[in-house]
C-alpha cells in the first residue's frame, strides 16, 4: 500500500518537473539555455520510462491509475480555460447574432439584393450580356406590360384561378384524408407513406408521368372509355389544360399538407374530445365545433403556404403545357420565365415579378388578418 | 332513487368490443396473465352520496370512473343506474357530467359557450339554456367572466368553469377525476370546502377520484378504497378509519397510516395517535413500550416520532414541546386500540384469536 502511494508521488514529482521544464523552455530565448533545458526534459522523460519499466502487476496498475488521474485533472483545467474564453466572448457579443449569421447572409445575398435588383431593373431596358449597354427607360416597361400586354393579364387571371382551384381542392381533400389517416395503425401508416411518396419525387418526373397518363389515348381516357365517356384531350384543350395541371399539382402536394394536418390533429388534447362526447356532441358537431376551430393555426398555415406555392407554380406548367395552348394555361411564374429567359426582355420579366410579389404580399396580409379575426 | 350499481365489472386492456366472439378463448389462453385493470368490482353507490374512490396511483380508480362515464369500454359485467342498464349507452346519454383533471375546456369558446355546448347538443330550448347557464355561473361565482376565454383565466377560475359546465347539465351524477390536483395548496383547500357546499346544495351523487387520502376523508360521505383493481373496503370515513378490514386500508388511511407489527402468526396494528405517553403502570389491559426516538417530524401543534424498533413504528404526540433525540420514553397502548390481522392481511374479529395475538404482541413488545 505504502509502496503504491510512493509510486504515485514519484510519478507526480517527475511529471511536475517535466511540466516546469516545458514551461521554462517556452519562456527561454537563449539557444544555449534552450539546448540545456531540452536535454534535461529528455532526461526526465527517460526517468519516467525507467520508472514504468521497473513496475509490474499491481504497481503497474497503480502507475496507470495515477497517470489517468493526472490526465483527467489536466483535461478539466483545459475545459475551464475554454469556458473562461467562451464566457468572455459571449458576454460581449449577444450569441443570437452568431446564430442568425448564416440565415442573415442567405437573406441578404439571395433574397434582399436580388429583390432590390429586380425593382431597379424594372426601370431599365436590361442587357445582361453587356450590362453597360442597358439604358434607363423610366415607366416604359410597366406601361408595356400592364397596359398593352394582353397575355400578361391573361396569365394574371389564370394564376388566381389556378391558385383558388388548387387550394380549395387541396383543403377539402387533405382535411378529409388527414382526419381519416390520423390513427396509428399499420394500415394507416402504410397509407400515409403512400400518400407522401409523390412529394419526394421531382415535379418534372411527376409531370412527365401525368403527360403520358393524360394523353388522348392515355390510361385515364381509356378508363373513362370503359364507361362510354369520351375523355377530352386534357392538356391540349384550351378549356381543360389549366384544370389538368391544377389537378396534378394537388395530387403531388396532398401528402405533404396531409402530414402537417395529421401532426396538428395528433397534438390536439384528448380529454377535450372526451368532454365533447359527454356533452353529447355527434361526430359532425365535433368536427365542426371542436376539431376545425382548434386546428385553425395549422389550417391557416397550410392555407397560406399552399396559396403562395400556387402563385409561384412554374415547373408543372413548364413540363406539361408550356403555358399553351394559346396561353390558356399561362400563369405568372411561367410568363416571367418566358419574358426573361425566352424572349430576353428582362425588364418585362422584372415588372411581372414585382406584380407577383405584390400579389403574394397583399394576399398573405389579407389571409393573416382574416384568420386573426376568427381567433 | 337512482343508485349506481356496478356488477362484476372487469376491465382487461387489449380486448376490444369487436373481439367479443373470441373473448372466451382469449380469456382462457392469452389474457389470463394479462393484468386486469379492474378485477371483478361490485359496488353500490347510493343516490346523493359524496363517494370518493381512493387508492394509490395505478389502482384502477380513474379507469373505473371512466367506465362509469362511458369513456372506457367494459370487458365484462354491467353498470346499472337505478333500473336502467347503462353499460352500452353513449357517454352523452347517461345523464352524467364529468370534471376532468386538466379541465378539458374548449379553448376556442368563451366561458358561456363552453357551458352552452352540451346543452345545445342535448337540444335544450334557448330560454332554458340561458337560465341554466346563468344559474351555473352564479353557483361558481363567475358571472362577470362569462364572455372571457379560458386561455385568459387562472387555474382556479378554469376549474370553476369546468364545474359550471357540469352543473348546467343538471346531471344525475357528477364524476370528478382528481379535479383539484392541478391547483396550489391554498386554492385546493378552498375548493374542497366549496365542493362540499356544492354537494349539499345540489343533493346529487358525486363520484370523486383522488389518490389523496386526506382529501377523501375530509370530503367523502362514502369512501371506496381500491387497490390493484379491486375494492378493498367501502364505508363512511369513520368506518374506514376506525374499523379497517385489512392491512392495506389500515396503512393507506391516516397520516401516517397504522403501525403494523408482526406477532407470531398474526399482524397487530395500532394508530400512532392511539397511545398514552409517559405512562409506565402495567396491567392486563395495556402494553407498555419503552423506546428511543430515532427521528421526528414537527407538525406544528403535534410531533411525530419514529421509534427505535426493528419495524417502523410511529407515534404522534399532541404537544408543543419536542422530545430530545435518542432519549428513551414510554408509550402505553390500550388493548382496545389494537387491531389484529391475519398473515394474508385480512382483519380478524374472532375473540379467542384476538386474545392469542394480543398475548403474542405483549410477549414481544412489553418492555417495562
Amino acid at each position: 500500500m505504502q509502496n503504491l502511494r510512493e509510486i504515485g508521488s514519484r510519478y507526480n514529482g517527475l511529471q511536475d518537473a517535466l511540466d516546469a521544464q516545458k514551461a521554462a523552455l517556452r519562456g527561454a530565448r537563449d539557444p544555449q539555455e534552450r539546448r540545456a533545458l531540452r536535454r534535461s526534459a529528455a532526461e526526465t522523460r527517460r526517468e519516467l520510462k525507467r520508472l514504468k519499466a521497473s513496475l509490474s502487476g499491481e504497481a503497474l496498475q497503480a502507475y496507470r491509475d495515477y497517470r489517468a488521474i493526472r490526465r483527467d485533472i489536466r483535461r478539466c483545467d483545459r475545459l475551464k480555460r475554454y469556458d473562461r474564453v467562451e464566457s468572455r466572448i459571449f458576454r460581449k457579443v449577444n450569441p443570437a447574432y452568431i446564430y442568425i449569421l448564416p440565415a442573415a447572409f442567405h437573406a441578404v445575398f439571395f433574397t434582399l439584393m436580388p429583390f432590390l435588383f429586380m425593382i431597379v431593373g424594372a426601370f431599365f431596358k436590361l442587357d445582361l450580356v453587356d450590362i453597360k449597354s442597358s439604358r434607363f427607360v423610366g415607366w416604359w416597361n410597366f406601361r408595356m406590360v400592364l397596359a398593352l400586354d394582353d397575355e400578361f393579364w391573361r396569365a394574371f387571371v389564370n394564376t388566381i384561378i389556378f391558385s383558388v382551384v388548387t387550394v380549395f381542392l387541396l383543403m377539402v381533400v387533405t382535411v378529409l384524408m388527414a382526419s381519416w389517416l390520423s390513427k396509428n395503425t399499420k394500415i394507416h401508416n402504410l397509407a400515409q407513406t403512400m400518400i407522401f411518396t409523390p412529394h419526394i419525387s421531382s415535379m418534372v418526373a411527376v409531370g412527365i408521368l401525368w403527360v403520358l397518363m393524360l394523353d388522348p389515348q392515355g390510361i385515364i381516357n381509356q378508363f373513362l372509355a370503359i364507361f362510354g365517356i369520351q375523355g377530352p384531350n386534357w392538356l391540349m384543350n384550351a378549356r381543360t389544360s389549366l384544370l389538368s395541371v391544377a389537378l396534378v399539382t394537388v395530387w403531388k402536394s396532398i401528402g405533404y399538407y396531409c402530414l402537417i394536418i395529421i401532426a396538428g390533429l395528433q397534438s390536439l388534447p384528448r380529454d377535450v374530445y372526451e368532454a365533447a362526447r359527454l356533452d353529447k356532441a355527434s361526430r359532425w358537431t365535433i368536427l365542426r365545433k371542436i376539431t376545425l376551430p382548434l386546428m385553425t393555426p395549422t389550417l391557416s398555415f397550410v392555407f397560406i403556404m399552399k396559396f403562395i406555392n400556387a402563385f409561384k407554380s412554374f415547373s408543372a406548367i413548364d413540363v406539361m403545357t408550356q403555358g399553351g395552348p394559346q396561353g390558356s394555361s399561362m400563369v405568372l411564374g411561367y410568363w416571367i420565365y418566358n419574358a426573361g429567359r425566352v424572349k430576353f426582355n428582362y425588364g418585362f420579366a422584372m415588372v411581372g415579378a414585382i406584380v407577383l410579389t405584390v400579389l403574394v404580399a397583399v394576399f398573405t396580409l389579407l389571409a393573416n388578418k382574416g384568420f386573426r379575426k376568427e381567433d | 332513487m337512482a343508485d349506481i350499481r356496478l356488477q362484476n365489472v372487469v376491465k382487461i386492456y387489449g380486448v376490444s368490443k369487436k373481439e367479443k366472439p373470441r373473448r372466451r378463448l382469449l380469456l382462457k389462453e392469452k389474457a389470463l396473465p394479462a393484468k386486469r385493470a379492474i378485477d371483478d368490482v361490485t359496488l353500490a353507490i347510493p343516490h346523493g352520496s359524496f363517494t370518493v374512490l381512493v387508492g394509490p396511483s395505478g389502482c384502477g380508480k380513474t379507469t373505473l370512473l371512466r367506465m362509469i362515464a362511458g369513456l372506457e369500454e367494459i370487458t365484462g359485467g354491467r353498470i346499472m343506474m337505478g333500473d336502467i342498464d347503462i353499460t352500452n349507452l353513449e357517454p352523452g346519454d347517461r345523464g352524467l357530467a364529468m370534471v376532468f383533471q386538466n379541465y378539458a375546456l374548449y379553448q376556442h369558446m368563451t366561458v358561456r359557450e363552453n357551458i352552452e355546448f352540451g346543452l345545445l347538443n342535448a337540444r335544450v330550448p334557448r330560454f332554458e339554456i340561458r337560465e341554466r347557464v346563468d344559474h351555473a355561473l352564479e353557483v361558481v361565482g363567475l358571472t362577470e367572466l362569462a364572455m372571457r376565454k379560458p386561455a385568459r383565466m387562472s387555474g382556479g377560475q378554469r376549474q370553476r368553469v369546468a364545474l359550471a359546465r357540469a352543473i348546467a347539465k343538471y346531471p344525475e351524477c357528477f364524476l370528478m377525476d382528481e379535479p383539484l390536483s392541478n391547483l396550489d395548496a391554498k386554492l385546493r383547500s378552498d375548493m374542497r370546502t366549496e365542493l362540499i357546499q356544492l354537494h349539499e346544495e345540489l343533493k346529487s351523487t358525486f363520484i370523486y377520484v383522488t389518490h389523496d387520502q386526506i382529501e377523501a376523508m375530509t370530503m367523502g360521505t362514502n369512501i371506496v378504497v381500491m387497490n390493484e383493481g379491486r375494492v378493498m373496503q367501502q364505508g363512511s370515513p369513520t368506518e374506514i378509519h376506525n374499523d379497517p378490514n385489512c392491512v392495506f386500508v389500515a396503512q393507506f388511511v391516516g397520516d401516517p397510516g397504522m403501525n403494523i407489527v408482526a406477532a407470531g402468526d398474526y399482524q397487530v396494528g395500532f394508530r400512532p395517535r392511539d397511545v398514552e405517553f409517559d405512562c409506565a403502570d402495567r396491567d392486563e389491559e395495556h402494553v407498555v413500550i419503552r423506546r428511543r426516538v430515532r427521528s421526528f417530524e414537527n407538525h406544528g401543534s403535534e410531533f411525530l416520532y419514529l421509534l427505535d424498533t426493528p419495524e417502523k413504528v410511529f407515534v404522534k404526540e399532541l404537544s408543543k414541546r419536542q422530545r430530545p433525540l435518542n432519549e428513551p420514553f414510554t408509550v402505553r397502548i390500550h388493548r382496545d386500540d389494537l387491531y389484529v390481522f391475519g398473515r394474508d392481511g385480512k382483519r380478524i374479529y374472532a375473540s379467542e384469536e384476538v386474545a392469542k395475538a394480543y398475548a403474542e404482541f405483549k410477549r414481544n413488545w412489553q418492555s417495562v
